[in-house]
């Protein structure tokens, strides 16, 4: 009696352990996002790596929700589907209320943390870290939850490596009153630097923007990117290489 | 006549009549009239909205509803019947969705629909439903807008052109000589105002409010509300339209539709 109590339960359920979304699979790298004088802007690359094969070049991971907001991701892809796959449900749903109501950025954003946060306390969480920008009363929105729930609302804001190699570049230049050319700008620099260190990013990337006018998302276009930078030497001692 | 076999569902009487399904016909008979038609650019609903009270605002039970993307659902009969319904479409057309990824075809969520509607006249423990479905929109395979008739029985039809409700008979008479398939919606739309004005009966009826919603090429398939000012241009010309009808045959358009 008392061994069969110690013994581990062998069952079939027990001994092939619920296993949830423990690790990501196909993923994409970094979203960067600024706010700018009247609007938001956002970039990512359109990598989505299959572990460290950049297996699908061309996923774009900055979406439309409506024409007042704009999502990117980091992270599991099949999550970020399934995350849009809800939104466009609620869409929907909202559309044949017929009442000409349309969730903002800011509704969208709460709407995600409660997505995200129930999904960790189930332990099966959508492996993203989401970026939702657009604007609430005229004001720009812009909103970051990721998979453990949290969630936060930052004047610039990047996910993945970006959190390293952006947001120094960020709290450097960023300024409340930027214009759109120098939010691009900003942007286009950081992603610059991302694919010279990242090893899970392309240079090919695409640029969103959200103003009180409404938001497009751009077609994918590269970056100039210059080698020759000495930094990127590799010098002749082996212990000594560009990083 | 009924002696006895009118009360429930499950027993067809002598005559071969379920005569629950008769009764609850009579709740559509005597609500407003809803027409569909199927134009050259797309599909309308339209409805005569009758109002129960004159404080009533004009927005408020809606009888005509948006389902999906590309798919629109009116009803006449006991309006909470009505809705019910409009639910069971939208859950249709939101369980499909998640199943096949892909929108429903109008025809695919009219057969669901009627399917759920008829299952509801062969259980002793549930009542038909006492309202008839108008289910129009866009087929994404077969690029072209459609019009479905759910009747409360389970029956499901398409049609060109139909009509339920109080004046469903005349509506339907007028509907056929419109020869709606060779015009626009934009065009049909008057037109069908006129229809519904020409069957209310304001002596005898409650006064009415008109709705209505299409999917069109101009809408790129979507069903929607037709916007606010174009619904009222076209009631205003269907009223005038109908009264000039009326002045014209000495008063036969209300006969038509008091025999309806």
């Amino acid at each position: 009696m008392a061994a069969a109590a110690m013994a581990p339960k062998l069952s079939a359920s027990s001994s092939t352990a619920k296993e949830l979304t423990t690790h990501p699979i196909v993923t994409g790298s970094s979203v960067l996002a600024v706010k700018f004088a009247g609007g938001v802007m956002m970039a990512s690359d359109t990598l989505a790596s299959y572990g460290s094969m950049a297996r699908f070049p061309d996923v774009q991971r900055l979406r439309q929700v409506s024409d007042g907001v704009i999502i990117g991701a980091s992270g599991e892809m099949s999550d970020f589907d399934f995350a849009m796959r809800l939104l466009d449900e609620l869409r929907v749903e909202s559309e044949c209320a017929e009442d000409g109501a349309e969730l903002d950025a800011g509704e969208v954003h709460h709407y995600l943390t409660r997505v995200m946060y129930n999904r960790r306390n189930k332990f099966n969480p959508l492996w993203n870290q989401l970026v939702v920008a657009g604007t609430k009363d005229g004001k720009p929105v812009l909103g970051v939850v990721d998979q453990i729930g949290t969630a936060f609302e930052a004047d610039f804001t990047a996910t993945g490596f970006g959190k390293h190699m952006a947001v120094p570049q960020m709290r450097e230049h960023w300024r409340a009153d930027m214009t759109e050319g120098e939010a691009r700008e900003l942007l286009e620099g950081c992603m610059r630097v991302l694919f010279y260190r990242d090893c899970r990013t392309i240079n090919r990337m695409q640029i969103a923007k959200v103003t009180a006018t409404g938001s497009v998302v751009s077609p994918a276009y590269s970056l100039d990117t210059e080698w020759s930078l000495k930094s990127f030497k590799k010098e002749a001692s082996p212990e000594d290489g560009s990083w | 006549m009924a002696a006895g076999y009118d009360y429930a569902t499950n027993v067809i009487s002598s005559e071969g009549k379920v005569y629950q399904l008769e009764y609850a016909a009579k709740a559509v008979e005597s609500s407003g009239t809803t027409v569909g038609v199927q134009c050259k650019d797309g599909v309308i609903l339209a409805s005569e909205k009758l109002m129960m009270s004159k404080m009533l605002v004009d927005s408020t039970c809606k009888v005509v509803h948006k389902v999906d993307d590309q798919i629109g659902v009116a009803y006449s009969g006991i309006g909470p019947d009505g809705k019910s319904i409009v639910g069971l479409a939208q859950n249709i057309a939101h369980k499909y969705k998640q199943n096949y990824g892909e929108r429903i075809a109008p025809g695919v969520l009219a057969q669901q629909l009627g399917d759920i509607l008829y299952a509801y006249t062969s259980y002793a423990a549930y009542r038909p439903f006492g309202a008839h479905a108008l289910v129009c929109g866009y087929d994404e395979d077969h690029k072209e807008s459609q019009l479905y008739l759910c009747e409360l029985d389970g029956t499901v039809t398409r049609y060109w052109g139909t009509a339920v409700g109080k004046g469903a008979r005349s509506a339907r008479t007028e509907i056929q000589k419109l020869k709606l398939t060779e015009k626009t919606c934009a065009e049909a739309l008057p037109l069908l105002a006129k229809i519904l004005h020409t069957v209310h009966d304001p002596s005898k009826d409650k006064p009415f409010v008109l709705e209505a919603g299409w999917a069109t090429d101009a809408t790129k398939g979507t069903f929607s509300r037709v916007p606010k000012d174009v619904l009222a241009a076209a009631d205003a010309e269907g009223k005038a339209a109908s009264e000039a009808d009326g002045a014209a045959h000495g008063g036969a358009a209300a006969a038509a539709a008091g025999d309806a």
